[in-house]
């Protein structure tokens, strides 16, 4: 199946992708951070952290998206991603799957288009 | 997000990052999340999630239980009630107990469904921070405190 083109910015008003950021406090103590990036930005982030440029205090200011919530820790709390999940309207059994965000989004938009024109 | 929306307990900060969070080690994707249709009048899921976890930062850090939760142990209620209400199976005290225990043991079995779920997404996000920084996570291991 051809995934479909989609404006970016009709993908960044109506989409995320849900993140899980994690790395080092400035005092050496992990901690991890749920984050929204915008579709159009997915390719940007994915370099910037895969090189070491990622800092988490300028993610919004350099425009991927939102923090949705973040903390010290290794993992986050079961009832923080519980929440995130509900807030994003995601199961827990669909999390952290092996997909190709950019593709499902492009086809879940398309496929919403298509049954407003339907209806 | 401002500044002032933040809110955190000892160990969570709701819209934005918690205090001395750094360089970036990993990051895993959770999710792709549409949301068709907005509410309130919002134009964006931008705006969306600004609102929403400006109202979760306001609001107190106490435990809740899951909306989902608590509509099972309602429906279980309403479902003893109900069925006891119209007369069916036997006297209506019995069965809306019958119904009850027999509504919570389903809740019993969809929250057990619901942890094994739980367990099952805590080990594959373990699995994938390890895949996206294995170095960051070998560091994290040797730092624990041994037993």
């Amino acid at each position: 199946m051809t995934t479909p083109t989609i404006a970016p910015d009709e993908a960044n008003r109506l989409a995320r992708m849900v993140m899980l950021v994690y790395g080092k406090m400035d005092d050496g103590g992990p901690y991890w951070s749920y984050v929204a990036v915008k579709p159009s930005e997915y390719d940007r982030f994915t370099a910037q952290w895969r090189k070491g440029g990622l800092n988490m205090q300028h993610f919004e200011k350099a425009g991927f998206g939102e923090v949705v919530v973040s903390g010290r820790g290794v993992i986050p709390p079961s009832h923080v991603t519980k929440q995130v999940a509900e807030l994003f309207g995601g199961r827990i059994r669909d999390l952290f799957g092996d997909v190709d965000p950019k593709s499902l989004i492009s086809q879940t938009i398309a496929k919403l288009k298509n049954n407003a024109v339907q209806s | 997000m401002a500044e002032n929306t933040q809110k955190s307990d000892n160990s969570v900060t709701w819209g934005g990052v918690v205090a001395g969070a750094a360089v970036a080690a990993g990051a895993v994707l959770v999710f792709p999340s549409v949301v068709p249709s907005l509410a309130g009048g919002l134009e964006s899921i931008g705006e969306a999630i600004v609102s929403t976890v400006t109202g979760i930062a306001g609001e107190a850090a106490v435990p809740t239980i899951s909306a989902e939760t608590a509509r099972t142990i309602a429906g279980a209620t309403l479902l003893g009630g109900g069925l006891a209400y119209l007369g069916m199976g036997g006297s209506s005290k019995k069965s809306a107990d019958d119904l009850f225990d027999e509504a919570v043991t389903t809740q019993d079995q969809a929250g057990f469904a619901a942890r094994e779920d739980m367990k099952r997404m805590q080990a594959l996000m373990m699995a994938r921070m390890q895949v996206a920084n294995p170095q960051h996570m070998a560091e994290l291991a040797a730092a624990q405190p041994q037993r």
